[in-house]
């Protein structure tokens, strides 16, 4: 039953929308609407696990003084510190928006992401290179969309823009809607395997 | 081997150094390059002004704090024109930071528009876990898919601006400003699927995959990062953060635009001195 | 000095701390980085506690008495049981649950949208009279639609005519790709464009913000 069981879990659910979506059964509806509920609860519940896990890989790093423990005790220190903060501080209080948020987390996640910029020069730089028809095409394409999309290419020449505009609405558009398509189709048939039990991936492990 | 040849080969951080510079002296001595305002921007200050007085649309911010300068921007002007055509706002995110960055986008405007009030105006659902399906659960009911209360826990009753919005369908329309996913397909999945007006605000990486929704119609507008959001700011006559970034934009793309063509180059002398060397 | 100075100094030298890493790593790269991954990881357990599961609980279950909902609560707590080895296998429910809905979302949901308008948008017309460029527009579209959808065929051998149309398929992917990568340098240099305005601005008062 331990494989039963999740794939009759699976079964019904799906089946739920389904049923809902293509047919007129009011039951159905019903049971959908519940189901949406059902899922936002369950996944907020779940919602400790990524702490967790950092805890418990982090706790051993500490406990068994590996290296870089100091690093690992203040990503505990900070991720415990801000959820107890957090949970038991007043909704008016403005330390966690202003200085919390505002001033730690707000600037770390926006330079930590900034950083890509320097990457992704030093990759242009490094890996575009004329090896072949198909990559000079991507290069060319890449280079008049990078000064058509920035005011200065309207300087370089009004054509540039124009060019960039054609390039966004026409060839990338045609090329993104195959892929959309394709990906969409292999997204059905992905999920037909799932509720049909033909997908069993996610039971492998752990008897 | 040319000497050409070495120009593939430039120390990495002489890059970093070079695009550190370039960006830093546009944003203190700006050059005021024009903008040019493209038609996704314009289609979606033409719907936003075609919405009549008084309506409602439901605003997601679903992006974190990196995408600060391409959508919160955006987000900002777009707030300014609905404010001024008294447009009614109600927020949400499906991101964890959303709700943050709806009180500091209300926080600003609040300071350009003192006679909007909250709850009346605007209300912050703040962020709501679930991703499309918490949107599958607007559509029957909005107050029930976000636990009956606003982001600070007071309770949804005691609000004016959600007296006539139960569902999703009774909004004018969904803006969602978002850096992946949960995101517009979404939105557009199910949301767009009732017939409510779409508007999307999308960074600039997934602006390709976004331009076949609003070719197909799926969306009526779309916001083109940090550019769209510049172009957005031009249009309701307030230059922003994103207008002042356009000049440090541009000559940043430039020195780019040079390095691939040096290192092209160098590969290009490489390669003729090897087959050079080759042929002796 | 005021608590607004003092997070503003925070705010820039933490910003600083990352950006010393393209130099080389050090440790104050490296304590900013875990600070940012304790404070990421914590502040969406609290939005999520804050915004969801507490008015869950206080007025659903408790006030409303929906006693149905503590169904799902279980099943969202039973994903913890993987770490006690001897009821791991519980685990499985919850997964299967969020597998069951996230597969009947996918069937009821992405098809119209991602497939039938997508297509029902490239058929144009390929000939438009009087406007010529309108005309070249959708023949280049349609061209360009179906030749990368045939790039995709590979359970059939690639000759004659579908050989042509899978490589001019890719031409166009090629193009599509270069613009995505034109578009995502353009976001990661906005990325770094907010920074600076912060440190120059906020920060050393340089410029106006």
């Amino acid at each position: 039953m331990r494989k039963e069981i999740p794939l009759l879990i699976t079964l019904v659910s799906g089946l739920v929308y389904v049923i809902a979506n293509f047919f007129n059964v009011p039951v159905a509806k019903a049971t959908k609407t519940e189901l949406d509920q059902w899922f936002l609860i369950a996944t907020a519940f779940a919602v400790l696990l990524g702490v967790v896990n950092l805890t418990i890989i982090h706790l051993n790093n500490v406990s068994g003084q590996k290296s870089g423990w100091v690093y690992s005790l203040i990503l505990l220190v900070s991720m415990w510190g801000i959820i107890i903060y957090g949970l038991f501080r007043t909704n008016q209080d403005p330390f966690y928006q202003n200085i919390l948020y505002n001033r730690m987390l707000n600037p770390l996640s926006a330079t930590m992401y900034s950083i890509l910029v320097f990457y992704i020069a030093s990759a242009a730089y490094r890996a575009f290179r004329i090896r072949s028809f198909e990559a000079t095409l991507l290069l060319v394409t890449a280079i008049v969309v990078m000064l058509g999309r920035a005011p200065i290419g309207d300087l370089i020449s009004p054509a540039l823009p124009a060019l960039t505009n054609w390039l966004q609405d026409i060839p990338n558009t045609a090329g993104m809607r195959g892929i959309m398509i394709g990906a969409t189709l292999g997204g059905v048939a992905t999920a037909l395997r799932v509720i049909a039990g033909i997908e069993r991936t996610y039971l492998s492990g752990g008897e | 081997m040319h000497f050409l040849a070495g120009l593939q080969r430039i120390d990495r951080r002489i890059l970093y150094i070079l695009v550190a510079a370039v960006v830093i002296y546009a944003i203190v001595r700006p050059i005021g390059l024009p903008i040019r305002v493209n038609p996704q921007t314009q289609m979606t200050y033409n719907f936003i002004d075609s919405l009549p007085a008084g309506s409602t649309v439901v605003l997601l911010l679903d992006y974190d704090a990196s995408t600060i300068p391409e959508l919160q921007t955006g987000a900002l002007a777009m707030g300014r024109h609905m404010f001024a055509r008294g447009i009614k706002v109600i927020g949400a995110s499906m991101w964890p930071q959303g709700g943050n960055l709806l009180t500091l986008w209300w926080d600003q405007l609040k300071k350009e528009f003192p006679d909007k009030q909250y709850g009346v105006d605007f209300i912050n659902l703040g962020y709501k876990p679930g991703g499309q399906v918490w949107l599958e659960g607007t559509l029957s009911s909005i107050p029930a898919a976000v636990a009956g209360i606003d982001a600070f826990g007071a309770p949804l009753t005691q609000y004016p601006i959600m007296a006539n919005i139960r569902t999703a369908k009774d909004a004018a329309a969904w803006i969602d400003l978002a850096a992946g996913n949960p995101g517009v397909p979404e939105v557009v999945k199910v949301i767009g699927a009732q017939g409510v007006p779409i508007i999307a605000g999308v960074n600039a990486v997934s602006v390709p995959e976004n331009l076949p929704l609003l070719q197909s119609g799926l969306i009526k507008g779309l916001i083109m990062g940090m550019r769209g959001s510049a172009e957005y700011e031009k249009l309701t006559g307030v230059a922003g953060q994103a207008t002042a970034g356009m000049d440090a934009q541009s000559l940043a793309h430039v020195l780019l635009v040079i390095f691939i063509i040096l290192g092209n180059i160098g590969y290009l002398a490489a390669k003729g001195s090897d087959a050079g060397s080759k042929r002796r | 000095m005021n608590l607004d100075t003092v997070g503003v100094w925070i705010a820039a030298l933490l910003t600083l701390a990352l950006y010393s890493f393209l130099w080389r790593e050090n440790p104050l790269y490296r304590l900013a980085e875990y600070l940012y991954v304790g404070l990421g990881a914590g502040h969406g357990v609290v939005v999520t506690v804050d915004n969801y599961i507490r008015p869950t609980i206080k007025t659903s279950l408790l006030q409303q008495g929906k006693w149905s909902y503590l169904i799902p609560i279980i099943i969202g707590l039973l994903i913890y049981t993987r770490y006690i080895r001897s009821v791991a296998y519980l685990a499985r429910w919850t997964i299967a649950f969020f597998l069951g809905v996230g597969a009947g979302i996918v069937l009821t949901r992405d098809f119209k949208p991602y497939f039938v308008t997508q297509l029902t948008a490239t058929f144009r017309s390929l000939w438009v009279p009087g406007k010529l460029s309108t005309s070249i527009n959708n023949l280049v579209l349609v061209i360009g639609v179906v030749t990368t959808l045939t790039y995709f065929f590979f359970t059939t051998k690639r000759v004659g005519l579908l050989d042509y149309s899978a490589r001019v398929g890719r031409w166009v992917m090629m193009i599509a790709f270069g613009a995505a990568f034109g578009n995502t340098v353009m976001a990661r240099v906005s990325l770094f464009l907010g920074r600076v305005q912060f440190l120059l601005g906020e920060w050393l008062h340089v410029i106006r913000t």
